[in-house]
């Protein structure tokens, strides 16, 4: 029996190896592009309906949206690209599009993508894009901070940092049960616009330098530190969930945050957007990181040029506009920003006024160094009251190469 | 001599066996990998070529025409011979070169263009694919530069089934010679081809120029050192146990081929999905990643962590400090839950209790409700501002804690949690384990006079030993290892102090790329907890029935 | 007072189990997508609006079919082969014994944050990847050390003057097996079989990145799928956390019968 046995397995040892060996594909079926996301909502909806679209209009392809967890998609994306089995093309944000290139992972764009093409972009999200001197996306929005504010306590926008502090101020004093202002304390991204407001940077140019250890820097902390414990305008412990939950009770005056909050909001109306203020002290405006969210292709696709051409399509100004009016995203194309439509939304007029004040958020992988660190030295200093410069050397100690 | 032909006997057809199946596989798949390097270099100058007789044209228009192309080849060359032409993509492009203007304002370096010009002909570039650029004739100061490119091709992976198959026929081959002809092993003929063919897999490797690197690494372009170490321990490793096995095994048929045949199947599955990534971390831990490639380091990251470089031996995310707060986490949690799940478990096997069924039933639902959900709720509760947990302190006249703010109430945030978590668990273990104990022993107990303590701790806890260790001893690991609530709850607040040794590697890896250190920290963290089943051995041991079993089972 | 006391107990830790989920049903039961930060566990609305979501998308049934189908085949794959091998482990005095059974815990051992792309690369080698049978091949090679250990302490409860009595009488080894030990055993089993269950019907990290096809997606992946970059659409990921955890209940609900099975009553143990 065991002999019997030894053989069989040997003969499937050899039907195995056959059955490895690669097949003829059938050259008639129709060519399938894959497309990774992580939307949910609206925007996945609306992304399926333009597949659709591209779908009609190119009769000899198939497009296949997969969803994926948002926190899976970067490990399955470096697990099975390398290997072939990645999509053909996926949206992600930009920050790790140096990574990502260096790794072979991207296709590199920039022998596809014509001057009159670029045009159509605003030129920062292009730039964001970009690494060792070539293409590797095609942005589809954008993202940054802003201030939202209670209309109903802060009537008005406050164009300086002090004006903020005032009318922060006088909210909480007419009533004590309302705090001022809101956002995540610990967070470099959030940290980012008073940083860029008191002069500070997070690299010094384009080198391996860190400088969040310099004197504008350690001035923006005290800047904040001083909303924390003076004036006792930011809540304790203001987490996300807490932020939402107080402004959408009205019990915060003003909150910082991105496009994303305004999904927070369904059911409460009298809130606003503006651009972030002037900072007082240094006249330089509150400067947020600029994120773009972009369609990267896949440097093992196996359908490049239909990649590209669906990639085309997202981003083109029609969809552009599709995908602003149904999902609210803010689209990169520059043609939809002057559009009526877009100027009549004083939600997205903010945040476009706010881009044209903002430092793009480095692609390369020294910037993902910096969050652990950076957060560490935030939350020793402003929420636990350590001295902020001595925090910051040692954040900037640990990440000196 | 008469005693070492059989083990020879034994030994060496299984070795040749493997060896001679992995060759084969190795050599088909070399063979097709040849054959797709001809048909990609001979078909890329092909279509070059013809663009470049064609002279400029848009893209667009050459795109499609690219894929009308390709078939005209393709039904062309199917008669040549190239039967792997279906599996080529590729892509075409002309690049329209004026004296002085580039294509894309951003791409200061058109490679492509500079490779056409200075390097025409066919490359085949890193990622593995081929490349051929054509210059086609100038006129008017114009040129047209034709560049075909095609898909990279997957490098050669290491042959599993046919390995896994291979070792399986031979596992049983072996078996059946074992079975069939004690002490005299295969005949010496066909020993001695097999044993040939073995000593000649390095020459045929050798031949076919597979070299290590092809054959053992799976980190892209790792280089030699490291996959000549991977390669030493996938080949090492099953030569050892079978080395082991048939010295062991002795002459004649092997009394215990039934519990091995019982444990295979399991301790192959395992041996495969459970070492082999592990092989893979260890090779990790002696590279980097730099730049998209990784670099030999040597020991240089084991020697950082376990000399602290960078921070004092005593501070948060020194592996010391990281250890020390792991083997507390572990220590108290573990208690906990098997105190409480056993307590539960005791109250809930009296016979006389009402309602078993309903309260068994609640217990066990912060198993079932899935932790990345309940941890959150969990971090709410302990959230300053409106979470319960300072409610209930207020009601009861105590301040409000802020609870990440230091190190101890963080941790004990993470263990009430964890606890919570997995006290259900030890519940239902100790409620198994609880049925192993006969009823009349406890009758038997009582005539004698003996209380309720007296009971528990001369009947139960002895008789709940076999049942319960290991839960406590798996539980110990899983614990060492909880990455879930650290993560969620605390985040390791305040400043890392309260992160365990699975969390901070999860950081080094994932946000701040530092993948090899990583790797080093996962093996230290195994290292460690390998040690510690060492010192528990003889916990997990098992005894010989004791009488009071033996003895009331009667 | 003493009749009452257990019950007391057992009520503080039945309150104090549930409590945290009141908050997941309160959540799933309110049609606003917001994080509930007030104090009281008791829902102020409800409403079945996410369920009614969540049901109405023929994905997500496909979803829990694949959960059902994946968590079904490793608890009998690995109850079958631990059973097996811990029989083995318990019975046979082989060279190798206890060597294996400290192999087994040392496999536990390894964390596994970092081992997903050499896993990744194993399954797809095996060709396995987007198929149902990788991602039970792993889950019961996890959940096989904890089986195997549990339930050969199991068998080494048992006197083997049963087996010997039976082997008199003629039993072959299958027929023993079957017939003798197992039955005796339903406590062990059920542990086995509910905690390969849960081990895979809860796991989400390698069904998203082993899966190219949101058709097989677990569900496990669909739920953590409402986590996005910066915002938790809460409602439905608590609904969907609910839906996760009821077959959980039901499976216990029905296993806690042999959990407690009848050994204690004398009969054949005695």
């Amino acid at each position: 029996m065991i002999r019997w046995t030894a053989l069989a397995l040997i003969g499937g040892t050899l039907g195995g190896l056959w059955a490895c060996a690669p097949e003829p594909r059938p050259a008639e079926a129709r060519r399938e592009v894959v497309l990774w996301h992580s939307y949910r909502g609206a925007e996945r909806d609306t992304l399926e309906a333009l597949a659709a679209d591209f779908e009609r209009a190119h009769t000899d392809l198939q497009v296949r949206l997969l969803p994926v967890p948002y926190d899976a998609l970067p490990d399955k994306l470096t697990a099975a690209v390398p290997r072939g089995n990645g999509p053909d093309l996926f949206v992600f944000a930009h920050d790790r599009v140096g990574d990502w290139a260096d790794a072979e992972l991207l296709e590199p764009l920039g022998l596809r993508v014509t001057p009159r093409d670029a045009d159509h972009f605003a030129r920062a999200t292009l730039d964001a894009l970009s690494h060792g001197g070539d293409l590797w996306g095609l942005p589809l929005a954008f993202k940054c901070l802003a201030l939202y504010r209670n209309t109903h306590v802060a009537p008005e926008a406050p164009a300086t940092t002090d004006a903020l502090i005032a009318a922060a101020g006088a909210a909480r004093r007419r009533d004590a049960s309302v705090w001022g202002v809101a956002w995540e304390l610990d967070s470099l991204y959030f940290h980012a616009p008073w940083l860029h407001g008191f002069g500070g940077a997070v690299y010094d140019g384009d080198t391996d330098l860190p400088a969040f250890d310099s004197a504008a820097a350690v001035r923006s902390v005290d800047f904040v530190r001083s909303l924390v414990s003076d004036r006792a305008l930011v809540p304790p412990e203001p987490t996300s969930a807490l932020t939402t939950s107080l402004f959408r009770d009205g019990k915060l005056a003003f909150v910082v945050s991105g496009p994303w909050f305004r999904g927070e909001l369904e059911g409460v109306s009298d809130w606003a957007v503006s651009p972030l203020p002037v900072v007082s002290e240094t006249g330089r405006p509150a400067a947020p990181f600029l994120g773009v969210e972009a369609v990267l292709v896949s440097r093992r696709a196996r359908e490049k040029d239909a990649a590209f051409e669906l990639a085309q399509f997202l981003t083109n100004d029609a969809a552009a506009t599709r995908r602003f009016m149904e999902a609210g995203q803010l689209v990169a194309n520059v043609a939809v920003h002057a559009t009526p439509e877009f100027q009549a939304d004083a939600f997205a007029r903010a945040f476009a006024q706010q881009v044209e004040h903002t430092v793009p958020l480095s692609n390369r992988p020294h910037m993902r160094r910096v969050w652990t660190p950076v957060k560490d030295a935030l939350s020793a200093a402003i929420v636990r009251g350590e001295p902020p410069a001595a925090a910051l050397e040692r954040a900037a100690q640990s990440v000196r190469p | 001599m008469k005693r070492l032909a059989p083990r020879v006997g034994l030994v060496a057809p299984l070795v040749a066996i493997i060896f001679s199946a992995a060759l084969g596989a190795l050599a088909l798949q070399r063979y097709a990998a040849e054959r797709h390097r001809a048909t990609a270099t001979a078909f890329v100058t092909h279509l070059a070529q013809w663009y470049a007789e064609q002279g400029p044209a848009g893209t667009g228009a050459l795109a499609r025409d690219a894929r009308m192309r390709f078939a005209a080849i393709a039904a062309r060359t199917q008669a040549g011979g190239y039967p792997y032409l279906h599996d080529l993509h590729f892509t075409a492009h002309t690049v329209d070169v004026r004296a002085g203007e580039a294509l894309w304002p951003i791409l200061e370096d058109d490679q492509a263009v500079a490779l056409a010009v200075t390097r025409p002909g066919v490359t085949h570039l890193p990622s593995g694919a081929w490349r051929a650029a054509v210059r086609a004739p100038a006129s008017d100061g114009e040129q047209s530069v034709a560049v075909v490119e095609t898909q990279p091709l997957s490098p050669i992976g290491v042959p599993w089934w046919g390995l896994a198959a291979s070792c399986l026929a031979a596992f049983a081959l072996w078996f059946d010679i074992v079975r069939r002809s004690p002490g005299r092993g295969a005949s010496p003929l066909v020993a001695a081809a097999l044993s040939a063919g073995a000593l000649l897999t390095p020459l045929g490797m050798r031949l076919l120029a597979v070299d290590a690197a092809e054959v053992g690494t799976t980190l892209g372009s790792a280089d030699l050192r490291g996959a000549a170490l991977m390669l030493a321990a996938a080949v090492a490793a099953p030569l050892t146990l079978v080395g082991v096995l048939a010295a062991r095994g002795g002459s004649g048929p092997s009394p215990h081929r039934w519990a091995y045949a019982y444990i295979a199947p399991a301790m192959v599955g395992l041996g495969v999905l459970v070492v082999v990534p592990f092989v893979f971390g260890v090779v990790m831990s002696f590279h980097e990643r730099a730049g998209g490639a990784w670099a030999w380091v040597g020991l240089s990251h084991y020697v950082d962590i376990l000399t602290s470089t960078g921070r004092r031996l005593w501070e948060p995310m020194s592996f010391y400090f990281t250890l020390a707060v792991t083997a507390l986490w572990t220590l108290v949690n573990v208690a906990l839950h098997a105190s409480i799940g056993l307590a539960l478990a005791l109250l809930l096997a009296r016979p006389t209790l009402r309602f078993k069924a309903v309260y068994r039933v609640l217990l066990i639902v912060p198993w079932a409700v899935p932790s990345y959900i309940t941890a959150l709720v969990w971090k709410g509760m302990f959230n300053q501002q409106y979470g319960l947990v300072n409610h209930l302190l207020g009601v009861l006249g105590l301040a409000p804690v802020s609870w990440f703010a230091s190190f101890w109430t963080a941790f004990a945030a993470n263990v009430t949690t964890n606890t919570w978590l997995g006290f259900p668990f030890m519940l239902v273990v100790s409620l198994g384990a609880l049925q192993s104990i006969p009823a009349d022993l406890y009758e038997a107990a009582e005539v004698d006079g003996a209380t309720r303590w007296q009971q528990f701790r001369h009947i139960t806890l002895p008789l709940l030993r076999p049942a319960l260790v290991p839960a406590l001893l798996l539980g110990s690991v899983w614990t060492f290892n909880m990455f879930n609530v650290i993560y969620l709850v605390s985040g390791g607040q305040p400043g890392h102090a309260t992160d365990i040794l699975v969390t901070e590697a999860y950081r080094l890896a994932f946000e701040q790329d530092r993948y090899g250190y990583a790797a080093a920290w996962s093996v230290l963290i195994f290292v460690v907890l390998l040690a510690w089943g060492f010192l528990t051995r003889r916990a997990g041991e098992d005894d010989e029935p004791s009488p009071a079993a033996g003895g009331g089972a009667h | 007072m003493r009749r009452l006391l257990p019950h007391l107990v057992l009520l503080v830790a039945t309150a104090v189990a549930i409590f945290p989920v009141a908050w997941v049903v309160k959540m799933a039961l309110r049609s606003s997508q917001t994080f509930s930060t007030s104090l009281s566990p008791w829902p102020d609305e409800v409403s079945l609006v996410q369920f009614e979501t969540l049901f109405a998308d023929p994905v997500f049934w496909r979803q829990v079919l694949n959960s059902v189908v994946v968590a079904s085949a490793t608890t009998a794959v690995g109850v079958f082969l631990a059973c097996t091998a811990a029989y083995a482990f318990s019975r046979y005095r082989f060279p190798g014994r206890r060597a294996g059974l400290q192999v087994l815990l040392v496999t536990q051992m390894f964390p596994g944050t970092l081992m997903m792309i050499p896993l990744y690369r194993l399954i797809e080698s095996m060709g396995l990847l987007d198929r149902a049978l990788g991602l039970v091949l792993v889950y019961s090679t996890t959940a096989i050390p904890f089986c195997v250990w549990q339930l050969k302490g199991w068998f080494d409860t048992l006197p083997k003057e049963l087996e010997e009595s039976a082997i008199m009488d003629g039993a072959g080894p299958l027929t023993l097996f079957w017939r003798i030990i197992l039955p005796l055993s339903r406590p062990a089993i059920a542990v086995t079989a509910l905690f390969s269950f849960m081990t895979a019907w809860n796991e989400y990290v390698l069904a998203a990145t082993f899966m190219g096809d949101e058709r097989a997606y677990t569900l496990p992946v669909r739920v953590q799928s409402y986590v996005g970059a910066y915002t938790t659409a809460w409602g439905l990921f608590a609904a969907g956390a609910v839906v996760v955890s009821l077959p959980v209940m039901a499976l216990f609900f029905v296993l806690q019968r042999h959990l407690v099975g009848g050994l204690t009553a004398g009969g054949v143990k005695g």
